[in-house]
Order: C-alpha cells, then structure tokens, then sequence
C-alpha cells in the first residue's frame, strides 16, 4: 500500500482514499471483504432498507459504448438480515452502510438498524430507478435536510448524503443536506438514462429506464464535485467513472477528499483498487504534494 | 462495455432434448469461440434474461441448452426456427484444457456446458463419462458421451441412485487424475470431497443467480467470489476456500438459501 495516500476522513482513518461504491459486489459482507482485499481504502454497502427485496426484472444490466447502464431495483436482503451477518466480521476497512427509505422515520429506524455494525452511514437520495425512494425524494432540499437531521440524531456515526446528478439543483440539495447536519456528500450517483434495441424496437431494461455509470458519467461528475466544493463547507467524496488514476486526480483537484469505484470494478477488476492508488501515489509524489492538499485546487488560479 | 448489449439474433434450430429440457441453435460468432464452460446471457423481448452454458458450437454457431425453469426459459421453450434471441457475452472463466486421460462427472441439465467440453477435446484426450438424471428420460447427450456409467434417481435406467455413489468404485478402478464436473451443487460438494480423499484433481462449474454477467452487481457472490466473472469454472484450491461451497446459496434478494 502507498503510505502517501493514506488519509482521514469524517474522523475516519483509510488506508487510501478510494472506497468500493454502493451497489457492486458488496451485496454480501464477504464481497465488501473482497474489496478491501482487492485495495479498496473502505466500502459501502449494497443499499439496505427495511424490508427485503428482489429488485427489478431483468435484463438489469446492459453496456453500452461510453458505460453500463443499470435497474436494479434496490435488490438487498433487509437492513436486519445484512447488519446481523455482517456483525462480528472483520471487513479490514471502514464500512459505510448505504441506506434507502421513504421519509425522515423510517431513515431514523433504518440508522438505528446498521449503526452498531457500521463505520459510517450513506444515505441514497439519489437511486435514479425506484419509485418513493432513492432521487424521487433526493430532489426535494427540504426533505434531505429533514432526513438528514433525522439520521444524524439518531447515531454519533458520520452521515454522507449521496446525491443525484439528475437535478439542477445539486448545490440547494447538497447545501441541505449540510445544514440537516451531513458530515458529507458524495457525488454523483448514476445519471438516468436508457437504451433501446433497434432491432426488436424494445427497451432493453427490464424496468424500460435506468442509471448510467462508468467513464460517460465522469465529466459529470467532475462539474458536480467542482460545484459542490464551491457552495459546501464539508468533504466531499467523488464519485462516477473513477477507473484510472487520472481520472481520481482530476475529481480530486475539483474538490473531492474520498473517491468511490463502482463501474471500475467490472471495465478493469477489482484490482482498479490498487491500480489506481499506485497511480494516486506516485502523481503526489511526483508532484511533491499531501493527498489533502491536492484537494480543490482547481479552485486556485 | 458496448461488447455488453445483446446481439439480436436468429434462432437456427431447436431440438428436444429431454421433457424438460431443449437446445436452441444460433448464428453467432463471438459465442461460437468461447471457452467450454463460459456462458452467455439469453434476453427474450419483455421477458427477461438468463444465463445459459454454451453446450456446443458448429463453426460460428452457437447452441444453448436450457431446462424449464421459470417463466423467461420457458419463453426460450416456446421459441422456434426464425424467432429472435439477444445474446451477450461469452462471459466467465471455463474450463481448463485437459492434459491427459480425465474424467467428466455431470448431473441434470449440469451437463450442457460438459457437453461442449467434450465435443472440443473428446479427440484428443480420452474422456471417460459418468452422467446422472433423476430419470431415464431426463439423461441427457447419452449419445455423444457414449458415458461409462449411468444413473438415475427413480432406477429407471443405470445404477439406481446419485452418480456419485457409483464414483468411487470407478476411480478405485483406474488411474485418473483430472475430473471435470457440472451438475447439482450437492453432487458436486460428493465430488470434491472424493478428489479431496484420493488427491485428485477437480474443476466445477458453479450454479448461482446472475442478474449483470460482468461482475459488478454482486448477485452471484459465494463467499465474496463473483462466480459470473471470476468463475463458474473453479478448481479445487478455490473450493477450499469457500464456506458456503455445497451448504448455501443466495436469493435474488441477496439472503441465503440451503443448496
């Protein structure tokens, strides 16, 4: 491991900054411990809410040229049935449970739910695919700073609110989430889109739309890092098409503390972890930089 | 990525074979190259989609054998000469190249992507086969295995009972050192533990449920390993590492399940 990658965040120490995102491999505590294997710095969970779900009908994933596009449903066993498998393991990094809810109660029930067996909490208020959940009420800064000030009263863990990149008003909805009290944002979830079949005519999702990740999403996500560290106050972790070092030094110079690798992890393997933070380590050194003081200077003229 | 959308193609032809089960043939040359063990991802228009071995190829054509299981393969049942079928991949790690005499142990529908192994290296290495249904009309490529041993479940035909019961009275007989097996997670857990005893060498391929095929969405984990990507194919080191190898597998909800 680089030791000049090393870091603190949300009085976290990680052994590098790159997280495993919400949603990939990590619907199983032992796929979250493959990634700390693989070099991930800390993980987050596959989204957990109250009930178990099967999530949508397939296809549920399809790759297009620029990314892949995904409608997954929120599949996740039910906050209970993850936190108790979960208890008494040893990921080897800090743990970030990812939740989804309705309103600010079940949120708060939610946290209670996770907190014993969880580093850090991430709220979706971004899942571009679901109905009453995830960016259906991520879009309201009203809500998230009521969620959010809900949740953080009801644990002492760090609470990152992850946003979607599918408004205009990231920024109002980020600043909300910080005066509901977030530690931090993470930037962006998936962007919504869709992909149809010319041939047979058909979309060819099961749930018709979707979220776009991979390297198409990264220049969105660069605007929506530099945007949010512009108008926030707290760390930011930057998300969307992080799969080579100079893609997580460009969402660092715009203004993210921690990165998340999702896509990555299926465009190269799960090695990106360590791929990119050999890459990370020896553009700081390079450069004659601290990690932390890397972040946001494309801010500085 | 772009590699990751299905390809429309044309059914070639369709064959019975079992009451349960039917192979579909199709014109498609990326999957006609894959490994034996690899498999694809078979979308039917509004319906869904499903993982299916490769159980054969004929030059750029590719043949899918699936059992009725559920809605969507039951659509693949219904689908005759000229319908249409995406197709993405191959995906996954196969099976291995055979360096000598070995073994194939197949169970069920388990046996299609053993069926494509032994149709790529049947000419070069001697295989031996011994194959197991829950019943006589459920055994399935008997003709191209010409198998050593048969069994089945009912006594309808062969040794009555689990193929594996049979195994190890084959093995005492021989000198084998490889074996290739595909069927039953249990049958397969009874196979492990014979090549465990007797220090032989194994490669499995691993059933569980695949919702992306690339390795991002974490449906297939057993013990953390993405079977979609890093396997279905594993050997017998992997096996011992797993926990959850012949005792659990997960739901489409991602909660476990005995096998």
């Amino acid at each position: 491991m680089a030791s000049n990658t090393t870091t603190e965040v949300f009085g976290l120490r990680l052994e590098n900054p790159l997280l495993l995102a919400s949603g990939v491999v990590g619907t199983t505590p032992g796929g979250l411990k493959s990634a700390v294997g693989a070099g991930a710095g800390g993980v987050v969970t596959k989204s957990l809410g109250l009930e178990a779900r099967e999530g949508h009908s397939s296809p549920n994933v399809v790759g297009v040229d620029c990314g892949y596009l995904n409608a997954m449903g929120l599949p996740n066993p039910g906050a209970e049935y993850f936190a108790d498998e979960l208890s008494g393991m040893d990921v080897g990094a800090p743990v970030f449970a990812s939740i989804f809810a309705e309103d600010p109660d079940q949120f708060a029930r939610l946290t209670e739910i996770v907190s014993p067996v969880a580093d850090g909490i991430e709220l979706n208020l971004s899942c571009p695919h679901a109905e009453k959940v995830g960016s259906a009420i991520g879009t309201d800064p009203e809500l998230v700073e009521k969620i959010v000030s809900r949740v953080v009263s009801s644990t002492d863990l760090p609470v990152l609110a992850k946003l979607t990149p599918n408004t205009d008003r990231i920024v109002d909805i980020g600043r909300a989430a910080e005066s509901g009290g977030a530690d931090g944002v993470v930037a962006i979830n998936t962007v919504a889109a869709m992909t149809i079949d010319i041939k047979t005519r058909r979309p060819i999702l099961g749930n018709v739309t979707g979220g776009l990740s991979g390297r198409a999403i990264h220049p969105i996500a660069v605007k929506a890092v530099y945007d949010l560290y512009e108008g926030l106050s707290v760390p930011i972790v930057g998300v969307g098409g992080v799969e080579t070092p100079e893609t997580a030094i460009e969402l660092i110079l715009a203004g993210a503390s921690a990165l998340q690798i999702g896509t990555g992890v299926a465009t190269r393997e799960l090695s990106v972890f360590r791929e990119v933070d050999e890459g990370l380590a020896e553009f700081i050194a390079e450069e004659g930089l601290e990690l932390e003081e890397m972040v946001g200077l494309a801010h500085h003229k | 990525m772009g590699n990751d959308k299905p390809r429309i193609r044309e059914v070639n032809l369709t064959r019975e074979e079992s009451p349960s089960v039917r192979t579909i043939r199709l014109y498609d040359p990326r999957t006609s190259n894959a490994t034996p063990g690899q498999f694809a991802m078979l979308w039917v228009p509004d319906s869904g989609e499903v993982p299916i071995a490769i159980s054969g190829t004929q030059g750029e054509y590719s043949e899918f054998t699936i059992k009725r299981r559920g809605e969507i393969t039951a659509e693949i049942h219904e689908l005759e000469a000229g319908d249409k079928i995406g197709v993405r991949g191959p995906y996954g790690v196969g099976f291995s190249r055979p360096e000598g005499p070995s073994v194939i142990v197949g169970g069920g529908y388990g046996v299609a992507p053993l069926r494509y192994f032994h149709q790529r290296h049947s000419r070069d290495v001697s295989l031996e086969t011994l194959v197991g249904a829950a019943t006589a009309a459920e055994l399935l490529f008997v003709d191209q295995f010409n198998p050593q041993i048969v069994s089945t479940d009912d006594g309808s035909k062969g040794h009555h009972g689990f193929i594996t019961e049979v195994l190890e009275d084959f093995l005492a007989q021989s000198d084998f050192e490889m074996i290739y097996t595909a069927g039953p997670e249990p049958m397969m857990a009874k196979v492990y533990q014979i090549c465990k005893t007797r220090g032989l060498k194994l490669e499995a391929s691993l059933e569980r449920i695949m919702k992306c095929g690339v390795g991002l969405c974490g449906s297939c984990l057993i013990d953390g390993f993405r079977v979609c990507k890093d396997g279905p194919v594993v050997d017998l080191d992997r096996l011992d590492g797993f926990s959850e190898f012949g005792r659990w597998t997960r739901t489409s909800s991602g909660k476990k399940e005995r096998v």
